[in-house]
């Protein structure tokens, strides 16, 4: 059992009394408004903030800093891309034997989908690709925690789709905690085990709603549609668009 | 699940993706080619119609390189010439690119030797001159201090701006990867940093070759700078002038290649598209 706490205030008080543990392996959305704090929660629980009040613990350990055990994954991509493909994933592998390294850089390779690509260069890649890369980047240091900033938000909206089916596979596969900020709430009711919504600066949190929709979703299902409205009528969204001026 | 949008390619070299007539790589060969020949015979046509004696004709400048070749002058001097630039070169290379990173990457030192470089850089390396021949005499050393001055600011200069320009989102994937401060300057600093300070280099020995020749007319007694200085002075032998003057362009040219084919390796360029 893993979970962690976080109090927190910081600055211009960006974010004020948040509070909240996590299960191990739970998939958790972050979503609200644009300048609401997402990121800069993600970035506290991440350790690359520290909280001005209160603490963040990982496995009742207090986290002090950026590591290795936490990984980032970003919106426009951060790959090295003086680096290859294969190169760029091995980063986290590279404190293991040659062997151990080639092995885990292959495995990956092939479970992202990307055989064939291990010279190319991040440039040569489309975003779709390049995200791909990203992940398996991530996922070969074996980290504990995966820390997800909108990372599908500069791809097209097939991709996006196919991201999120690749995600949630390997989700199930890796049994990774993962925090994911997404702006978009159908991506959320899609993915997430639980759904963090935050409110404008300092409002903290507003919901904290649990899905419990069987995998794979269906964006059709009754359940869906309500768990997706609920959500839109709290962030206050119409449900009609196109609503005619008065 | 692989995206079938993208194949593992090279980059498609321009003459076989463009189709179009005319451009095909005899016809790119054959212009350039085709528009020097043309201007090589206005020349010569110039020459012979005015009856001057102030330009010599490509013939003449032909000739006197063979003579240049028959004295065994032309290779003597070519050598001396690039043995200066190699030294001075390279020194400025090995002190200036690694001083270059440090400065970038530690900004209290930036701080601290920015505003002195910026105001020695713009200072032409000719002026340097006097000092350097007060300082080393009529030797191979005042060229090379020389060249040195000229390449090390621009080295220096194009390093540090390629480690301040790093994006700031590689360092913190760097952090967060925790990496040791040995692994960040071998994979992430020098690699991030090396395409620019190459193209850097390249623009450093073209200085460095200019400064040459301008060193040679001055302060020694062989290479191509002294061979025009010497032409004029010994007997107004102004086809040996022009014949120098084409022999420093062609070196300069050929070390600018062997640059850009460093700078088009592979591991230099990253899979980014050759430029035409």
């Amino acid at each position: 059992m893993r979970y962690f706490s976080v109090n927190d205030s910081a600055g211009m008080t960006v974010l004020r009394d948040i509070s909240f543990d996590v299960t191990q392996g739970e998939f958790v959305c972050i979503v609200g408004p644009s300048g609401g704090g997402k990121s800069t929660l993600l970035n506290l629980l991440g350790g690359f903030l520290s909280p001005s009040e209160g603490e963040i613990l990982v496995n009742r350990k207090p986290v002090r800093g950026p590591s290795a055990e936490r990984l980032f994954i970003f919106q426009d991509s951060s790959l090295f891309p003086w680096l290859t493909v294969a190169e760029n994933i091995s980063l986290g592998a590279r404190h293991r034997t040659p062997i151990e390294r080639e092995a885990i850089v292959e495995d990956y390779l092939r479970r992202m989908g990307l055989s064939g690509f291990a010279r190319a260069y991040p440039r040569e890649l489309s975003g779709g690709m390049r995200q791909r890369v990203e992940l398996a980047r991530a996922l070969a240091a074996g980290p504990e925690v995966l820390y997800m900033d909108e990372p599908f938000g500069a791809l097209d909206f097939i991709t996006r789709m196919n991201m999120r089916n690749e995600i949630v596979r390997v989700w199930q596969v890796e049994k990774k905690t993962i925090f994911f900020v997404t702006h978009d709430l159908e991506e959320a009711v899609q993915i997430a085990d639980r759904i963090i919504v935050m409110g404008s600066r300092t409002q903290g949190i507003q919901a904290d709603i649990r899905v419990t929709l069987p995998r794979p979703r269906d964006v059709d299902s009754p359940d869906y549609l309500a768990t997706r409205d609920r959500l839109y009528r709290m962030m206050g969204i119409s449900l009609k668009v196109g609503q005619p001026v008065e | 699940m692989s995206d079938p949008s993208v194949q593992p390619s090279k980059p498609i070299s321009p003459a076989v993706a463009v189709v179009q007539p005319g451009t095909g790589r005899w016809r790119t060969r054959l212009l350039p080619v085709a528009t020097f020949l043309a201007l090589l015979g206005l020349w010569q046509l110039a020459v012979i119609v005015s009856k001057t004696d102030i330009l010599p004709s490509p013939l003449q400048v032909g000739k006197g390189l063979v003579e240049l070749a028959q004295r065994g002058l032309l290779l003597k001097y070519v050598v001396a010439s690039l043995f200066r630039v190699s030294w001075g070169f390279l020194l400025a290379v090995v002190i200036g690119w690694p001083v270059g990173l440090a400065l970038g990457w530690y900004s209290a030192a930036f701080r601290a030797f920015n505003p002195l470089i910026q105001v020695l850089r713009p200072i032409s390396p000719i002026a340097w001159i006097p000092l350097a021949i007060l300082w080393f005499g009529i030797s191979d050393l005042a060229p090379i201090f020389l060249i040195f001055m000229a390449s090390f600011f621009p080295i220096v200069v194009t390093a540090a701006a390629a480690v301040r320009t790093i994006p700031p989102i590689y360092l913190r994937v760097a952090a967060n990867f925790g990496l040791s401060r040995g692994e960040l300057f071998r994979l992430v600093i020098f690699r991030a940093t090396l395409a620019q300070v190459v193209t850097g280099l390249r623009i450093a020995l073209g200085v460095a070759w200019m400064v040459v020749v301008a060193a040679e007319m001055i302060a020694v007694d062989s290479g191509l700078g002294y061979l025009i200085v010497d032409a004029r002075n010994a007997g107004k032998r102004y086809d040996l002038v022009v014949a120098g003057m084409v022999l420093i362009g062609l070196v300069g040219l050929a070390l600018d290649l062997l640059l850009r084919r460093i700078e088009n390796l592979p591991d230099v360029r990253c899979g980014e598209e050759r430029p035409a």
